[in-house]
């Protein structure tokens, strides 16, 4: 490809970039190799301590533990149903209110801007906001984790500059062509921001997935208790205080580090998954705002 | 212009719904409780079938509704709901529950002596249960010591999920004493040479100088009968004149801090102790790095079992206390409970709800409940051998979580003996139990939680912590006590000395 001979100048450079780059993603490699090694590593190698970078041997023993759970399938489905179907609700509503707000012909829109900021800075606390979710009768389903945060003003606000950036002459053009609001909406505004509803997906369903905190404070059926909060069960973890008074019968073949590791690895793994898939429109995403249109 | 005052009207308006928002927060409480009461008109009936909730910390799997759960309903005569939450933000979600006045019909309140739970009290969240529970036998089983401890205005609010109130051993290595020629350390200077022998004699024989005498953790964490041995109190130590005195600062604690700091420099005592967690000091046991090891007794068993994995002729022995210079020893007594069963006070309307409750409760307090905690219901997971042994399905057992289905337990000064361990590892912590009995040493505040401790008592501690580790590391000399004592009490330890006399003459038994 390069039709010029690089200066030794630049050479160095590049040379320089690599070697921090990959320092960069050695460091960030690393404790992932650790928690994969420790899941996998047989017991004497974890009692031991130190870093593992690399099992002595294959011990599937955590991963056995984990999967035959009684409650893990359950679980899972939950946390599925949770992450595609809250994701679905956040991008649907996210973008009903961020696409009227980018339009300048819309009266009040300062205001009601305003008061989306208000939200970010100040919000209701702990206690009024299980009060609002149990009296419209949510606790214990689990629209409860997925209602309350339908949108947010985060997302919301840069949604809505996205949509700003595109042409109003796109947007005309279609109106001559007999479109109505939601068809410019849907046919015209909606493809041309892939990108942003990449980003957001991802922003949205990592969120879902990774919920703990509103599920176990919402839910007290422990069959809706989505993944993180089965998995978090699993380890016995806390102070001292309750490692003396929990049930220790964690007496079995597997070690409670070895576990832990293994609960990482499930609850992290399907989430990464879909980075790939979205990732080439996440690039462009990041980039939004930088070039306006 | 304009648009200024737009954004000033616009500002008024979010405030008046802050502050409105605010103000319904405080009515919330009184809102739930008056308009929540299913049963409140119902007669006093006991045959009649009723839904009981009961929410509590969890530990491992949920329980699973089967026989076990089908049997309490019928017992009772109920439709039992347990709530079991996760122990991860069990704190968090009793304070929501509480605060929000959606309680369950019994719940466990975990932290005590806690200012939130002095609060919800004088409020009138819970149900003063003195008339309730006197005629409960086995509820009534708990030693005066600890009712005395859950009192608040002489009154009991929760019935306490019952533990041991010493739990703690001294634990050496056993082999490493032997390989050494050395006798069971009976005193703090053997103890002191013992640590020394492990540090540079090279007690595991590997040639390698990779050995030291005490585990310890951050914040000088496992050295509670070593300070014991000094006479440096548990919290506060009745001092000769009557008056109580905090332990960060009795002469013992000086005494015990140059033990400690001298024995830093001896390279007996972990050089990393000052960042390491209690599973990391743990680590340093099952490697054969420590050789000596304070802390609690059911920890006894998963330490001879993880040893002897890494290295099958550790032999790891808890020992009798060891005697200090002026011949004290003794381990911290606890406050001999996990958690309250509490029962909100809106139940006061319905008594027949609460008689149900508190039968129920003093079942799981009964022999036949601590039986049914452990090993479930006869003939569907366990059958009595004719020698009387049991015969267990621990499968079924496990895989059902029968334990975690009620909350309450039995008053058992063995509850912490490790039943999944090997018989003689069992008998020794069931011995080691009994021999801590009477070696108790009293806080006798531990029930009390002065305004200033709530106030300023993570301060306090942080100073007391970073003085502490400062001197064992040789950052600061023994010789500057005198200087910390000061220090300590200008910033808040002497109105908290004054706050805590003063209860103690008032309350003092």
């Amino acid at each position: 490809m390069l039709h010029y001979k690089p200066s030794i100048g630049s050479r160095a450079f590049d040379i320089g970039n690599v070697c921090i780059l990959l320092l960069f993603s050695l460091i960030t490699l690393i404790p992932f190799l650790y928690v994969t090694a420790t899941s996998l590593a047989p017991m004497k190698q974890v009692l031991q301590g130190g870093l593992i970078l690399w099992p002595e041997t294959i011990d599937w023993g955590a991963y056995h533990t984990i999967f035959s759970n009684t409650h893990f399938v359950n679980s899972l489905w939950v946390s599925i149903f949770i992450t595609v179907t809250g994701t679905f609700v956040n991008l649907l509503f996210t973008t009903l209110m961020a696409y009227p707000l980018s339009k300048k012909r819309l009266k009040g829109r300062g205001v009601i801007l305003f008061l989306v900021v208000v939200t970010m800075l100040f919000n209701g606390g702990l206690i009024p906001t299980y009060l609002v979710v149990k009296n419209i009768h949510l606790l214990n389903t689990v629209w409860s984790v997925i209602l309350p945060g339908a949108i947010s003003a985060f997302n919301l606000i840069i949604m809505r500059n996205f949509f700003m950036s595109i042409p109003e002459e796109l947007e005309d053009a279609a109106r001559i062509d007999g479109c109505r609001n939601f068809g410019v909406l849907f046919r015209i505004v909606l493809p041309l921001s892939m990108p942003a509803l990449a980003t957001f997906t991802l922003f949205y369903a990592v969120g879902h997935w990774n919920n703990y905190f509103s599920a176990v404070m919402y839910i007290n059926k422990s069959d809706l208790w989505p993944i993180q909060v089965l998995l978090r069960q699993m380890i016995i973890e806390g102070s001292v205080e309750q490692f003396q008074n929990a049930a220790l019968e964690a007496s079995a073949q597997v070690l409670p580090k070895s576990i832990k590791m293994a609960a990482t690895i499930v609850a992290t793994v399907p989430i990464l998954i879909i980075y790939p898939f979205l990732q080439k429109h996440f690039a462009k995403g990041v980039l939004l705002g930088s070039v306006k249109g | 212009m304009n648009n200024n005052r737009k954004f000033k009207t616009v500002l008024y308006l979010s405030m008046v719904v802050a502050i409105l928002g605010g103000s319904a927060i405080g009515c919330a409480k009184k809102d739930t409780a008056s308009s929540d009461q299913p049963s409140s008109t119902a007669k006093a009936d006991s045959s009649k079938h009723i839904k009981i909730s009961s929410m509590f910390p969890l530990y491992g799997d949920p329980a699973q509704k089967t026989e076990g759960w089908k049997f309490i309903e019928d017992k009772f005569n109920i439709d039992y709901e347990p709530l079991a939450i996760p122990n991860n933000s069990s704190d968090e979600k009793e304070k929501l529950a509480v605060a929000s006045g959606d309680m369950a019909d019994f719940m466990v309140w975990e932290s005590f002596p806690s200012a939130d739970f002095y609060n919800y009290t004088e409020q009138g969240a819970f149900l003063a249960l003195d008339d309730y529970i006197k005629n409960s036998p086995n509820i009534m089983k708990l030693p005066k010591t600890v009712w005395d401890n859950v009192k608040i205005n002489g009154k009991i609010y929760g019935i306490p999920r019952p533990r041991p109130l010493t739990t703690t051993a001294i634990m050496v290595r056993k082999d490493w004493l032997d390989n050494l020629g050395l006798p069971v350390p009976k005193t703090t200077d053997d103890l002191f040479k013992t640590a020394v022998a492990f540090t540079k004699n090279d007690p595991d024989k590997n040639g390698k100088a990779d050995t030291f005498g005490f585990a310890v953790g951050e914040n000088l964490a496992f050295l509670e009968t070593v300070w014991n041995a000094f006479d440096t109190g548990n919290g506060w130590r009745v001092m000769e004149d009557g008056t109580l005195m905090n332990s960060t600062i009795t002469p013992g604690r000086k005494q015990a801090l140059t033990f400690i700091s001298d024995l830093y420099k001896e390279g007996a005592i972990d050089k990393d102790f000052a960042v390491l967690k209690t599973t990391q000091v743990w680590d340093k046991i099952n490697n054969g790095n420590a050789g000596i090891y304070i802390g609690n007794i059911s920890d006894y068993a998963h330490f001879v079992e993880d040893t002897t994995k890494i290295n099958p002729n550790a032999k790891f022995e808890m020992i009798p206390l060891v005697t200090g210079p002026t011949g004290k020893s003794g381990v911290n007594e606890q406050i001999g409970f996990y958690g309250l069963q509490v029962i909100p006070a809106k139940l006061e309307k319905d008594p027949e709800k609460v008689k149900r409750i508190i039968s129920f409760l003093d079942w799981q307090m009964s022999d036949e409940g601590a039986m049914f905690k452990d090993y479930g219901l006869e003939g569907v997971h366990y059958t009595k051998n004719a020698d009387g042994t049991l015969k267990v399905n621990t499968d079924k057992l496990k895989a059902e979580a029968i334990g975690n289905l009620i909350s309450q337990n039995k008053f058992d000064p063995y509850l912490n003996v490790s039943k999944t361990a090997e018989p003689e590892v069992q008998k020794k912590q069931h011995d080691m139990f009994d021999y801590d009995a009477d070696k108790g040493v009293t806080n006798p505040v531990i029930s009390y939680l002065a305004p200033t401790q709530i106030e300023k008592g993570a301060d306090l501690a942080k100073l007391r912590d970073e003085f502490f580790v400062n001197v064992v590391m040789g950052k600061r000399k023994i010789e500057d006590f005198d200087k910390f004592a000061n220090e300590w009490l200008d910033n808040g330890g002497r109105q908290l000395t004054k706050e805590v006399n003063d209860w103690y003459k008032a309350n003092k038994k």
